[in-house]
């Protein structure tokens, strides 16, 4: 984990932020991603804010944001706004670029602030662009079919299925036998599903640079990971996905996207200044 | 002697207890709002994956996005109302950048 803050004041007022509610004169510019890139370029009318707003860069020697205008608004995270963000994103992937993300929702007032921004921050993002190039990133998300593997576990295990015998055939009070059973089947499926996910990532770490687990959502996830990928290497990446869902048909399901930018692997955001200095 | 240290102890140590019970309450309102973002942000993400696996259908999506972010917006209001507008968009701000990459290569 490396964390580089950089000091770069990018304004020496401290007044407040336009508020919500503002009006549509207050115009401003909302920053994707940092890409390297010389020349001017454009990516369509694909702008957040449904405005249609084209897409297009602001340079800084060999760097530039990818940007489109915008008011100066608090972006909600709705599913909208993602995509639209996401969007964006693809279609510089789809070009050849591999954008470094800004996180959702950053906005600058002006282009000046934004040439300052890159001039003030160039060695470090020039860095990260270095590392990053060619990179990028699919997300695995992997659900259980938590029934199937319960029956599993009933028909293999020994332990469980003897007790499961003795409560059937007791007539006295099972309460704690009962009690006993729901234990070792949780423990049973806690060893299953850890070893599930051990064996995809075992299996899929060859294909990939890096990988990152995430907290999974919700009760039928396992797995929800990310996995950082060399451009011209997506295709035997893909390939193995393909067999490792094979392999547990029936058991689990595998929902595969990408390519992303890296998201998981790198985050540029900014940070408001404590203690400013006047 | 006893006795008065009783009697000139009392409105100290009442107060300071009082105010160290507001602050504790005033830290763990924060606490709770810094939580409460947190899970608004996981519902939402549970939300998400709910839509995209066809759990929930795309008027129900609406409606409860709508709520989730409705109470995040009340959050963050409150935090803007303490002088704490969101750095990402806080265009007048002194903002400086941060970069993580949270990898090593393998």
């Amino acid at each position: 984990m490396i964390g580089v803050p950089v000091e770069t004041p990018l304004s020496e007022s401290n007044t407040q932020a336009t508020a919500p509610g503002s009006t549509e004169a207050d115009t401003g510019i909302y920053v994707y991603s940092i890409i390297e890139c010389a020349e001017p370029r454009t990516f369509g009318k694909i702008g957040i804010g449904g405005r249609g707003d084209e897409v297009y860069t602001v340079h800084y020697k060999d760097l530039a944001a990818v940007v489109s205008r915008t008011t100066l608004v608090v972006y909600d995270p709705t599913r909208e706004n993602v995509l639209a963000h996401e969007h964006v994103n693809e279609v510089s992937i789809g070009e050849g670029f591999t954008p470094v993300p800004m996180s959702f929702g950053t906005l600058f007032k002006t282009e000046k602030d934004i040439v300052e921004f890159l001039e003030d921050t160039y060695d470090d993002l020039r860095d990260v662009l270095v590392k990053m190039k060619d990179k990028l990133e699919f997300a695995l998300r992997v659900n259980w079919a938590r029934e199937e593997v319960l029956a599993e576990i009933e028909r293999d295990d020994e332990g469980i299925r003897r007790l499961k015998e003795e409560i059937s055939k007791s007539q006295q009070s099972t309460y704690f036998a009962r009690m006993q059973l729901g234990r070792l089947v949780e423990q049973a499926l806690t060893e299953k599903s850890d070893a599930y996910v051990r064996d995809i990532y075992e299996y899929l770490r060859d294909g990939a640079i890096a990988s990152r687990s995430n907290k999974p959502i919700g009760d039928k996830m396992i797995m929800n990971a990310a996995f950082l990928v060399e451009r011209d290497k997506t295709d035997i990446f893909d390939q193995k996905v393909t067999e490792i869902a094979q392999r547990y048909e029936g058991k689990l399901s595998f929902r595969y996207t990408g390519p992303w930018p890296p998201w998981n692997f790198v985050t540029i955001r900014l940070q408001l200044e404590r203690s400013a200095v006047v | 002697m006893l006795f008065l240290e009783k009697i000139l102890g009392a409105p100290f140590t009442l107060p300071m207890a009082g105010m160290k019970f507001v602050f504790q309450q005033v830290a763990d309102l924060a606490d709770q709002e810094l939580n409460d973002e947190g899970n608004l942000r996981e519902q939402l993400l549970l939300l998400q994956v709910q839509l995209e696996e066809g759990d929930v259908d795309d008027d129900e999506f609406a409606e409860r996005e709508a709520d989730i972010l409705a109470r995040m917006r009340l959050i963050k209001q409150r935090k803007m109302g303490l002088d704490e507008t969101p750095a990402e968009m806080n265009v007048d701000g002194r903002r400086r950048l941060v970069i993580e990459t949270p990898f090593d290569e393998e």
